[in-house]
């Protein structure tokens, strides 16, 4: 119970800091430059005069138009995933380490609580914050995408699942940083990590265009040092149709955002078993501290 | 038998190579304020921090009503006002003290009238509806106690209670002091205002470099010697030597503008012997016109206790010696 109202003094600080606000008034605008991209794109690609790529794919049966906007639907979720990213560390950097510096935390900490019950509630009520931000931004990507284009992603839960996942696994490494760092170091350790996972990602995916074992176990190796951005690879495999190229023997991505190789299902797993051993970090810190 | 709401036994905490509290030991009574003092540094903090449950001991043991503070059921009788800490400015008074009421476990339908209480305790009942924001620092001191007291705790922890309020402010909170120990509430307070201490407590413990270096009841703290100043009429050699014989602290002191009338002090070991002062300047035949014992205060204890970090007595005090 205790947690529970952690979690809610989490969600009503931020939305009386007016951070939910802001995030809200943001997220409408870049949505609405999205919407307004889109429509453009939908309607040219109508009136655009066929290129060699379309005629080949007319020619063999492939529905170009799912793959143009499975790419821009793509783009817009990155976004998505961006703005979710650093909203989680953000969130997540001054939840203890600020909390420890202002003596709130000792002033909690004094009540008949456990301090795991702080901590935890910190981290339901960021995370609860979080997926509803992607949650509602991605649905709202892809609804605009199906409206303006006809074109829906095969399973568009899997794809919000997915980018919370994301935030989810970004928020607790930030929250098991915040409770050894102090505020602004805890938030820069994420965002570095985070940036080191997406560019190991991208020299994956090269190195699977490469077939290079090289960049392949090294961005494996990333992907579990901090499953972020495989989470997102993850959600952009599902947010596309699937790959013909390689069936007319083209070793090929689709686009900018093709994952190539769709990461494992179970790679949502041990994201979600590596976001709770933070969280169970953050907890064993938080009640070794001197406070 | 008495209940005690405190007991620490050779209580210790270091950070490091630094020794914050050493050996700390001292038990507070069930329903009486206990002060805690000491300079900046002296491990007060630290000690209530340790009984708070805030703060590990490296060893010892502290409890509070029988149970180690740092289980959480342990802390459900107890207020803390934390020496510094940032309030969520972002909420209201009665929402700040709402929440603290859940916490501290009042029951739903109880929270309305327990954040009513206690803001009329500090005096902020007009304030309810008010962002904290809007406080001054003195009113969020307030508020900071009366989130103490929500859920009537058997135990109120006080650490600087009264640093930001004005005198008016810190009048209420003795008052409010004597009112919790009227109401059988036991008060831990760290305060640096020994006139406060002083007023309100029933014993005290003087901290110095992590140790207790004094402790005892406010009487036999300040227990000692007795300054008592005399004026007289027709004060002789004779009886001026038969005193110094006795106690040798006698000090001449200023002339008043008579020359028949003196004014001396003497230092007698308690307000029983001073009677003896009577006695013979009586026997002499002197004319008494006054006699006016002074006790030690808990100032004077205070600096007696303290010492500055290299052993000497603090210069300020040496000056006054």
């Amino acid at each position: 119970m205790n947690v529970l109202r952690i979690a809610a003094l989490t969600w009503d600080e931020t939305r009386r800091a007016r951070a939910l606000l802001a995030g809200i008034v943001l997220t409408a605008i870049f949505l609405g430059f999205f919407s307004w991209g889109v429509l453009a794109a939908a309607s040219q690609f109508g009136r655009a005069r066929p290129s060699p790529l379309m005629a080949l794919a007319s020619q063999s049966n492939i529905d170009f138009a799912s793959i143009i906007w499975g790419q821009v639907l793509s783009a817009g979720l990155y976004g998505v995933a961006g703005i979710g990213a650093l909203l989680a560390i953000f969130l997540g950097a001054p939840s203890i380490a600020r909390e420890v510096e202002t003596g709130t935390l000792q002033l909690l900490a004094s009540r008949p609580i456990g301090r795991w019950e702080i901590v935890t509630g910190k981290w339901l009520g960021g995370c609860a914050l979080l997926v509803a931000y992607v949650g509602g931004s991605g649905t709202l990507a892809c609804a605009s995408v199906w409206y303006l284009t006809g074109y829906a992603p095969g399973n568009p839960i899997l794809v919000v699942g997915a980018l919370s996942i994301q935030v989810v696994v970004l928020h607790s490494l930030t929250i098991a940083t915040s409770s050894v760092l102090p505020t602004i170091t805890a938030g820069i350790v994420p965002v570095i990590l985070h940036g080191i996972a997406g560019v190991a990602g991208f020299g994956e995916r090269i190195g699977t265009l490469l077939d290079s074992e090289i960049l392949k176990t090294t961005g494996i190796a990333a992907s579990l040092i901090l499953p972020s951005d495989v989470a997102w690879q993850l959600a952009a495999s599902q947010a596309q149709p699937p790959n013909p190229l390689p069936a007319l023997g083209f070793n090929a991505p689709m686009g900018p955002f093709d994952v190539i190789s769709a990461p494992s299902p179970w790679i949502a797993a041990y994201a979600l078993v590596y976001a709770l051993a933070c969280l169970g970090f953050a907890i064993w810190r938080v009640n070794q501290k001197d406070l | 038998m008495v209940t005690l709401a405190i007991e620490t036994e050779a209580l210790s905490k270091s950070y490091g190579r630094k020794q914050a509290a050493s050996s700390v030991s001292f038990s507070v009574a069930s329903g009486t304020v206990f002060g805690l003092l000491g300079p900046n540094g002296a491990g007060k903090s630290t000690t209530v921090k340790m009984l708070v449950g805030l703060v590990r001991p490296s060893s010892g043991i502290a409890k509070v009503f029988g149970r180690i503070p740092s289980r959480a059921d342990a802390r459900l009788g107890l207020g803390y006002v934390p020496e510094q800490f940032r309030f969520p400015e972002w909420m209201r008074a009665h929402e700040f003290l709402r929440f603290h009421a859940e916490l501290a476990g009042v029951k739903t339908f109880d929270r309305q009238s327990e954040v009513t209480r206690v803001l009329r305790e500090v005096g902020l009942e007009h304030r309810e509806r008010d962002q904290l924001r809007t406080f001054s620092k003195g009113m969020l001191q307030r508020i900071g106690i009366a989130q103490a007291l929500v859920g009537r705790p058997q135990l109120v922890v006080l650490d600087e209670p009264t640093s930001a309020l004005d005198p008016i402010g810190r009048r209420d909170v003795r008052d409010l002091i004597v009112r919790l120990r009227s109401d059988g509430v036991t008060v831990l307070l760290n305060s640096h205002l020994l006139s406060e201490v002083e007023t309100v407590c029933d014993h005290v413990a003087i901290m110095d470099r992590g140790r207790i270096v004094r402790a005892g009841s406010m009487a036999d703290v300040t227990r000692g010697h007795v300054e008592v100043e005399v004026r007289c009429a027709g004060l002789t050699t004779q009886t001026l030597s038969a005193l110094e014989a006795r106690w040798t602290a006698v000090r001449l002191g200023e002339g008043t503008g008579s020359s028949e009338v003196q004014t001396f002090t003497i230092s007698v070991s308690d307000e029983y012997e001073a009677t003896h002062i009577a006695d013979v300047l009586l026997a002499g035949g002197v004319r008494l016109l006054a006699m006016i014992p002074r006790r030690r205060t808990l100032e004077d204890v205070f600096v007696e206790s303290v010492t500055t970090t290299d052993g000497d007595a603090i210069p300020a005090v040496r000056g006054r010696q």
